[in-house]
């Protein structure tokens, strides 16, 4: 089933269109108020928008447009599940009781309906918990019989919604790997803060700020290749916009208004005039390239470098004896964090993992002026208009 | 644990004791002023039974005209929205806070002989004032609030998200009505229904008003009560007795907790 979006809700600012493909998973990634859920609940037809258009394989759900009558199919007649970090089960059914209570509901003949209900708990672990009340299972266990009670009605499209946000750690990766094996070959859309989320269970995946659609791209493509400061800090990069020079990208200043604070913008328009980011010119004519429809890139046109934060290395601001060499970013750090094995460090725009041998080394703290450097061949260079 | 122990300032005891023995004293007073050697007799006179069964059935009645419009009442107040919605709230507690006289009047030039509704109602032969029928009107005059009041808290407390979860699910409204919203708040419906059929039974001043004392067809067990007290004080005794035993039961009744 293929679902198709062109909405405005002009109460929340949103104006999106997208489309998700056939059996595929979707991932909607994007700070809070990009307007995710709302993208969810108007797909669900919980919530309809002040004018557009939403379609499942051809068939109208939701049809707003000015000086017409409003078409909209009701929730029980959709067939689309959510799938909450609440797990919703009903208190006063058994978690049996709960997928049962689904299966009557689209009709299905009473005899079938408790082996069916059975066979979907089995699907995912949980037919032991069969005669269990919501009250008596653990977070992962409703959540399996959550996930159950949805596929038991055979859904059209499932729209994930964090759903392994409320989990431990340790339940969460198996769910997932129950929930990609069982959404094999729905039309999911998965609403998720989480990267291995998206790195597990995504095809493609839409990056959505303040109401719009930012970039729509395969999952692989949107990790390495961000274009948006959200997209970047979500796959865990730097993101420089600039122009390219030949052998690197001469920066003009920090991503718009994305950075964390007033201070570090002035402070990167200032600072940063003037650099340039060492990269190794993109190989055109790759298939990457190809697919994205872009052409060569040459000088003088707008690009954008990505590379992950271990591919910095940072100096103090004295003991470099080329520090006038505009290949040198200047910035001062403004955070240090544990980062599993290395320190994070956040400085200007950019962020560095450095061994706590190095930290300590470099006397870092908030406030100090560093140098950073990058290694050429770790950046990632693509225009940044597609 | 003692009042020590959460910090409770002492004195707070002497009032707290006082309020009790206030409420408490007057049932101890009336429960030693029965005579038990003609208990029986008093509670089963004629006149006595009379009440009591019309008071039983009348009661009934309304409990149920309470649970049928109550519920609907309650379901629209707590799950739409509409121009006008929190003025409509107000008003269905008017009943609460309103002297039960005052709801008899107020009935009496609705549906008496004079009445808004009442001179229709005579055109097609139906008289409602003095009739059992405005015992009922009036019972449910004043109990339906309880009912309405108690559900709709209850379905805002449990919120939408069961509901909204069964109708994707694909389950209809009325299916999602009936096996999802009201067994959830069932526990509020069983109480709010044994609270307006004990506001019911104790129902005076808009009955007296608006049905009169008719022996046998408005004449409830209040009612009973209060005119014995001039003729036969011991059968009013006995009788307040009788009611007395009632509104126990029936707040052990509304406070069980459900079992899960």
């Amino acid at each position: 089933m293929s679902l198709k979006i062109d909405v405005r809700v002009a109460e929340r600012d949103v104006d999106i269109a997208l489309e998700v493909r056939d059996g595929e998973t979707l991932a909607l990634v994007g700070p809070n108020g990009a307007g995710k859920s709302t993208l969810l609940s108007l797909v669900g037809g919980m919530l309809h928008p002040s004018s557009g258009r939403i379609t499942l394989d051809g068939a109208v759900l939701t049809e707003v447009q000015p000086g017409q009558r409003a078409r909209l199919v009701p929730p029980y007649d959709r067939r689309i599940i959510t799938l909450s970090q609440d797990p919703v089960l009903f208190p006063h059914m058994t978690a049996l009781g709960n997928v049962m209570f689904g299966l009557r509901s689209q009709g299905e003949p009473g005899r079938a309906v408790r082996s069916q209900a059975q066979h979907w708990l089995e699907q995912v672990g949980a037919l032991d918990l069969a005669g269990r009340r919501p009250a008596q299972l653990s977070g992962g266990q409703a959540q399996r019989v959550a996930i159950a009670r949805a596929l038991a009605v055979r859904p059209h499209l499932v729209l994930l919604d964090e759903p392994m946000a409320a989990l431990d750690i340790d339940v969460a990766p198996a769910l997932r790997e129950q929930l990609r094996r069982v959404l094999a070959e729905t039309t999911t859309v998965i609403v998720t803060h989480d990267l291995l989320d998206v790195a597990s269970l995504a095809d493609r995946v839409a990056v959505l700020e303040g109401g719009r659609l930012l970039q729509l791209d395969r999952t692989a493509e949107v990790l390495t290749r961000p274009r948006s400061a959200f997209a970047a800090r979500f796959a865990g990069l730097n993101l420089v916009p600039g122009q390219w020079c030949g052998d690197g990208i001469a920066i003009e200043s920090a991503i718009g208004s994305d950075t964390d604070d007033h201070l570090a913008r002035t402070d990167a328009l200032h600072v940063h005039g003037g650099e340039v980011l060492r990269a190794d010119p993109p190989r055109s004519g790759t298939r990457n390239a190809d697919a994205m429809g872009s052409g060569e890139i040459t000088a003088g046109s707008e690009v954008l470098g990505a590379f992950p934060p271990r591919s910095v290395q940072l100096q103090s601001l004295n003991a470099d004896p080329r520090s006038g060499d505009r290949t040198m970013l200047r910035r001062t750090v403004r955070s240090l964090e544990p980062y599993g094995e290395v320190v994070r460090v956040r400085a200007g725009e950019l962020a560095a993992d450095i061994t706590a041998q190095q930290a300590a080394e470099l006397h870092l703290q908030p406030g100090t002026d560093v140098i950073l450097t990058v290694r050429a061949e770790d950046v990632s260079v693509y225009p940044a208009v597609p | 644990m003692s009042p020590a122990s959460t910090g409770l300032p002492r004195w707070l005891l002497a009032p707290a004791l006082l309020g009790a023995a206030l409420v408490l004293l007057p049932l101890v007073g009336m429960a030693l002023r029965v005579r038990w050697s003609e208990f029986w007799e008093l509670i089963t006179s004629e006149s006595s039974l009379a009440a009591l069964r019309l008071s039983l059935q009348t009661s009934l009645t309304t409990t149920a005209l309470c649970v049928i419009l109550g519920v609907p009442m309650a379901l629209l107040l707590a799950r739409t929205r509409f121009p006008g919605l929190s003025v409509l709230r107000a008003m269905v507690l008017i009943p609460l806070v309103l002297p039960p006289v005052v709801g008899g009047i107020a009935l009496l030039y609705t549906f008496g002989r004079q009445g808004l509704l009442g001179s229709s109602f005579e055109l097609l032969g139906i008289q409602i004032a003095f009739s059992t029928t405005a015992v009922v009107l009036a019972q449910t005059f004043v109990a339906l609030p309880f009912l309405v009041i108690s559900l709709e808290g209850a379905l805002r407390t449990a919120g939408t998200r069961y509901e909204v979860a069964a109708a994707s699910l694909g389950a209809r409204p009325t299916r999602v009505l009936l096996r999802i919203t009201l067994p959830l708040v069932l526990p509020a419906l069983c109480s709010g229904t044994v609270l307006s059929f004990a506001r019911a039974l104790g129902e005076f001043g808009a009955t007296i008003t608006f049905a009169g004392s008719l022996q046998g067809t408005t004449r409830t067990l209040p009612l009973e009560i209060y005119l014995q007290r001039e003729s036969d004080p011991e059968a009013a005794v006995a009788l307040s007795f009788v009611l007395m035993v009632v509104a126990i039961v029936v707040i052990a009744l509304a406070r069980r907790r459900p079992t899960a």
